[in-house]
């Protein structure tokens, strides 16, 4: 459906996964974010960097979800890193104070180099 | 990954007693400081911790505008609880979050519907504790940790701040207390206002009503089903029955057929005398009798249609179980179970009768919700396996013991009888579930691990 995020996931390393995702992070795509994450935990991915340059509009629930699964990848022992975030993420981060507890990264490759790959 | 369930061995939860609550709660008086941070002003961030400015109050509407515009009435239960707490999550920049349930089927503890950051034992102990306690305190607004810690002792305040909680907020609908959500800290280190209590309180109204309103919906969609369903099994035991009455025939013929010409052989015996030809005639017209009644039963039973037969057809499981799964949901998600569904990309087609791969899986979710507790998880999940399409229908639920095992796939058998009695049901679902996977050339198995849950797995050919 046209609503649908797109999400594009690429392979960075054993332990590692770039998505890039673009469209709207509203309440229905972050489910999607969210479930296709779980997944790459659950299969042993424990660092995902998330790759925010596409989004065009962030809910509260798409925010909500970004830090949910940055607890969820800190429980295990690894880490979800945001990189190149729209201006649309930016401000919502910077309103709500969020630059602190959230991995930002400005591109993937330093986000790569911040895990080793 | 399963979501445990909980068990009889769980830490025993403090318990709430009436002595032990406050008589009256004087929580800190809200917000004039609210009020004089706002006239006070500020730019659009605020270096000023506690100041609300222009663009946060923006935020908070636009939150309660989005929640209130993505609930609605087609959703189960577990897809409103993703939905309300992730958007109070962003609202308030909380990376910890959960949300529980009060079940109305008389299962008295708080199912926990979603956790997010909360360890899943602390979360169920936690959930059972604080429901209880706006159960009987009759506090229905969003309380601070830390407030609690000036009124007195309260029990349970430990556990609550252990498992990294700032605040609790009631879920309610009409005043009524439907369950209740949990929010860490604000990963910002911004303390939790007055407004912001006020806004959650607004947020968590929305969500009440539309968790009430969805239970109704997912009953309806529910018992709509099982009538369907109701009206699929009268059809198959009418066929059940035909079948039944022409195996009985034909295990009853032979005999018959041997004892007529026996019988009739020693009747053309010449030298019989007059009191043997009279009790073998009364055999003989007894046999002649019963011989009348099966052909009776046979031109009764030739009148029903086949009951077992399968029509074989090239498929797309996935579609299949995909709409399956939509149409299962609202209803076990009424009852507390959560259902979901996963596919591994390019499953081929398979050989299989809709109508009978649909029974299958319907006789084993039916299982998994009968014998797992509410707050469960159904997994169903479609592969590749090597020349099979493989159906699995997983659950966290206890699992079956060594000695129940072997005994599954008999009919008119549930376990031992208290199973029975207490699931209902009359237990021949796994045996014609195995029959019909039989005779569309496929296999039905199990795996089970006692507390950890079950696994049944339908492998289908492929096309």
């Amino acid at each position: 459906m046209a609503d649908d995020i797109q999400i594009t996931e690429i392979e960075s390393g054993a332990h590692a996964r770039v998505l890039r995702i673009s469209g709207r992070l509203d309440a229905k795509n972050a489910q999607a974010l969210v479930g296709r994450c779980h997944e790459l935990r659950d299969r042993g991915t424990t660092n995902v960097i998330v790759n925010l340059k596409e989004i065009s509009f962030v809910a509260s629930s798409g925010i909500g979800s970004l830090l949910a699964l940055t607890e969820t990848f800190k429980d295990a022992n690894g880490a979800l890193r945001l990189v190149e975030l729209s201006s649309a993420v930016s401000s919502v981060v910077e309103i709500l104070n969020l630059g602190q507890f959230l991995e930002i990264a400005a591109t993937e490759d330093e986000a790569l180099a911040a895990i080793g790959v | 990954m399963f979501w445990k369930t909980r068990s009889k061995e769980d830490p025993a939860v403090p318990e709430v007693g009436d002595a032990a609550l406050p008589d009256t709660l004087a929580l800190p008086e809200a917000a004039a400081s609210d009020h004089a941070e706002e006239r006070a002003g500020a730019g659009p961030t605020s270096a000023r911790p506690g100041v609300e400015t222009a663009a946060e109050r923006e935020v908070t509407l636009r939150s309660l505008m989005e929640l209130s515009n993505d609930l609605n009435a087609r959703m189960d239960l577990y897809e409103i609880a993703d939905v309300a707490l992730f958007n109070v999550m962003g609202h308030f920049g909380c990376s910890r979050a959960a949300i529980w349930y009060l079940a109305a089927d008389g299962y008295a503890d708080a199912v926990l519907l979603r956790g997010h950051g909360l360890p899943d034992r602390a979360a169920r102990a936690v959930g059972s504790l604080w429901s209880r306690w706006f159960g009987t305190s009759g506090i229905l607004e969003p309380i601070l940790i830390e407030d609690l810690k000036e009124v007195g002792s309260v029990p349970g305040l430990d556990l609550a701040e252990e498992a990294g909680i700032a605040l609790f907020a009631p879920l309610t609908a009409r005043r009524k207390l439907l369950g209740l959500v949990a929010l860490g800290n604000r990963v910002s280190g911004r303390r939790f206002s007055h407004r912001d209590l006020q806004a959650l309180s607004a947020s968590l109204n929305f969500a009440g009503a539309a968790l009430e309103n969805a239970a109704f919906t997912n009953r309806m969609v529910e018992s709509n089903r099982q009538l369907r369903l109701a009206n699929e099994q009268l059809r198959d035991l009418d066929h059940l029955k035909s079948s039944f009455l022409r195996n009985l025939n034909h295990e009853l013929r032979t005999p018959l057929t041997v004892m007529s010409a026996y019988v009739d052989s020693l009747l053309m015996v010449e030298n019989a005398d007059s009191a043997q030809r009279e009790h073998l005639g009364a055999v003989r017209s007894e046999v002649s009798k019963l011989e009348a009644m099966l052909m009776r039963l046979l031109d009764f039973g030739q009148l029903m249609s086949n009951d077992l037969e399968v029509e074989l057809d090239r498929g797309d499981v996935v579609n299949l179980l995909r709409t399956y799964c939509e149409e299962r949901r609202p209803g076990l998600a009424a009852g507390l179970r959560e259902l979901s569904f996963s596919f591994e990309s390019g499953v081929p087609p398979a050989m299989f009768e809709r109508a009978r791969v649909i029974q299958i899986v319907n006789c084993l979710v039916d299982n998994a919700f009968k014998f797992c507790p509410p707050g469960s998880r159904i997994q169903i999940r479609v592969e590749r396996d090597k020349d099979t399409v493989r159906v699995d229908v997983r659950d966290n639920g206890p699992g079956i013991s060594p000695e129940r095992l072997p005994h599954i796939w008999e009919s008119f058998r549930q376990g031992d009888g208290s199973e029975t009695r207490e699931h209902g049901g009359m237990g021949i679902g796994l045996s014609l579930a195995r029959e019909l996977a039989t005779r569309m050339k496929g296999r039905l198995e199990v795996e089970t691990t006692v507390g950890e849950g079950t696994l049944f797995s339908l492998h289908l050919p492929t096309g």
